[in-house]
């Protein structure tokens, strides 16, 4: 066989130092790529593209939009995200050999994906307006799209607050303030009523109360029942529930996209607004029937920010105004 | 250690052959490493079949595919949108694709079944599994009617 180089004393030497740099290069990437899966970073990019992947996937499953964000929880701030032509593919680097790569199924009946995001400190996922969402930037809450309707017309009004099935006395009492402040400020443009009759009656079971609900929900127009959420997290939500089966749902949930925008843009501290379809024994299906569920009294923060009598104020004068505006 | 005697290159790496040897040596152990690490892998990041099924069965009673606004989509089909050309632009999906295959065959007291496909079922196998029937309400013609929804898959 021919030789491809000459014999000459220093040519052989400098080519077998190429040969040793190639020879390096080779054992490096070796090492590199070991190392990405030895430490689990590379398990870590295929998790994270097959997780984001299953959410888009499970976003398309769901008719409405959500009008909310999941925070994905894995921490994803090391690697860039793009997703194109229904590939998630996670990355650490460009031309990561141990990129993480997820197809998911399509849907032509949503807008293509096609994004980058770098190094994410937070992802946000959501579906808004028809269109899935993926986000490294904080969504702008107040930016909830509301439905434009008629204005419905409203007379009277039956405000419900007070014990729960949890049976805790301080959490209804808290519920009741927010009543007494809306009752007041509805007062000077509808007829409104507390429902159990008697606001101070706090020791009564809630079942008890369930034919006293009956009897004052005949003839009114709305129905707005107070309470303050509790879940056991560090969440500090606004949530309004409406009857699924509601013949009004659409006039309710541009209401309550109305309440909640306006909360959600003088109160900074809530970190999530929501309107949620439910089945509840005062969410009537024929009337204007909310419920809105304010904060977290599991949560401190939430529970000090919620018991301020300006905060109290701020809500409620939220709620009537919402209620009274002629535009929708 | 002598690499080379003066005058004459008996160097090993200094030949074509060796040179054309090496590449596919290196390129067989390149890739042999990477299926070695990737299906030692596959486990650890396995989706478990049960959830790789589940969202797109959901998908099809969304109202992208076959569902329809009622209060209880999860068991509704809009008979008249439960065509072929639905179902494609729902679960789009290329032909050659390995994810779940599924053919959904709507049955109805008043109606003749309802066989789709999706774009990767492969007409040359059967299905892998049929999944028990689901009780679905079928809108049809402004009317609401019993039915049921029989499920199989490809790929599964």
């Amino acid at each position: 066989m021919k030789n491809i180089l000459t014999k000459k004393r220093g040519q052989l030497v400098y080519k077998f130092g190429m040969e040793l740099l190639v020879a390096a290069i080779i054992f490096l990437t070796f090492i590199s790529i070991a190392y990405k899966f030895g430490t689990g970073e590379a398990i870590l990019k295929i998790r994270i593209a097959e997780d984001i992947g299953l959410i888009i996937e499970d976003m398309y499953s769901i008719s409405d939009d959500i009008d909310t964000y999941i925070i994905y929880p894995e921490d994803a701030s090391k690697f860039d995200i793009t997703i194109k032509d229904n590939i998630v593919s996670v990355s650490s680097e460009v031309n990561d050999i141990t990129s993480g790569n997820y197809k998911f199924v399509g849907n032509s009946n949503y807008p293509p994906i096609d994004l980058t995001i770098e190094r994410p400190k937070t992802l946000y996922i959501g579906k808004t307006d028809g269109d899935i969402i993926i986000t490294k930037d904080k969504p702008d809450l107040k930016k909830m799209r509301c439905d434009e309707i008629e204005k419905p017309v409203i007379n009277s009004i039956l405000i419900d607050s007070g014990i729960d099935e949890t049976g805790n006395i301080n959490k209804a009492e808290l519920a009741n303030s927010f009543a007494f402040y809306l009752i007041n400020k509805l007062s000077r443009d509808y007829e409104v009523k507390h429902a159990r009759n008697d606001i101070n009656r706090l020791d009564t079971p809630l079942p008890s109360f369930t034919s006293i609900l009956t009897h004052e929900m005949i003839g009114k127009d709305a129905i707005i029942g107070i309470n303050i959420g509790e879940t056991p997290d560090n969440s500090n939500n606004i949530v309004i529930y409406h009857s699924p089966d509601s013949a009004r749902k659409e006039e309710v949930r541009a209401l309550s996209c109305i309440i909640l925008n306006n909360i959600i843009e003088e109160f900074d501290e809530f970190t999530t607004i929501a309107i949620v379809p439910k089945e509840e024994f005062i969410l009537d299906n024929d009337k204007i029937s909310m419920i809105i569920e304010i904060g977290n009294f599991a949560n401190t923060d939430s529970l000090d920010l919620i018991k301020k009598p300006s905060t109290i104020d701020s809500i409620t004068s939220t709620i009537h105004g919402a209620l009274k505006d002629e535009i929708i | 250690m002598r690499l080379y005697k003066k005058g004459l290159s008996n160097y090993t790496a200094d030949t074509v052959l060796f040179y054309v040897i090496f590449g596919v040596v290196l390129t067989v152990i390149m890739v042999g490493f990477m299926i070695l690490i990737y299906n030692n892998i596959e486990d650890t990041t396995k989706i478990p079949n049960d959830i790789k099924e589940f969202l797109p069965i959901q998908r099809f009673f969304s109202e992208s595919c076959f569902g329809t606004d009622d209060t209880n989509p999860q068991k509704t089909i809009n008979w008249d949108r439960f065509d072929q050309e639905t179902l494609y632009s729902c679960y789009s999906i290329d032909e050659e694709s390995k994810k779940l295959a599924f053919t959904l065959e709507l049955q109805t007291p008043r109606n003749i079944p309802q066989i789709i496909k999706t774009n990767n079922w492969d007409e040359n196998h059967g299905p892998n599994r049929i999944k028990v029937p689901i009780n679905v309400t079928v809108h049809h013609n402004n009317r609401k009617i019993d039915g049921k929804l029989i499920i199989s898959e490809q790929n599964a």
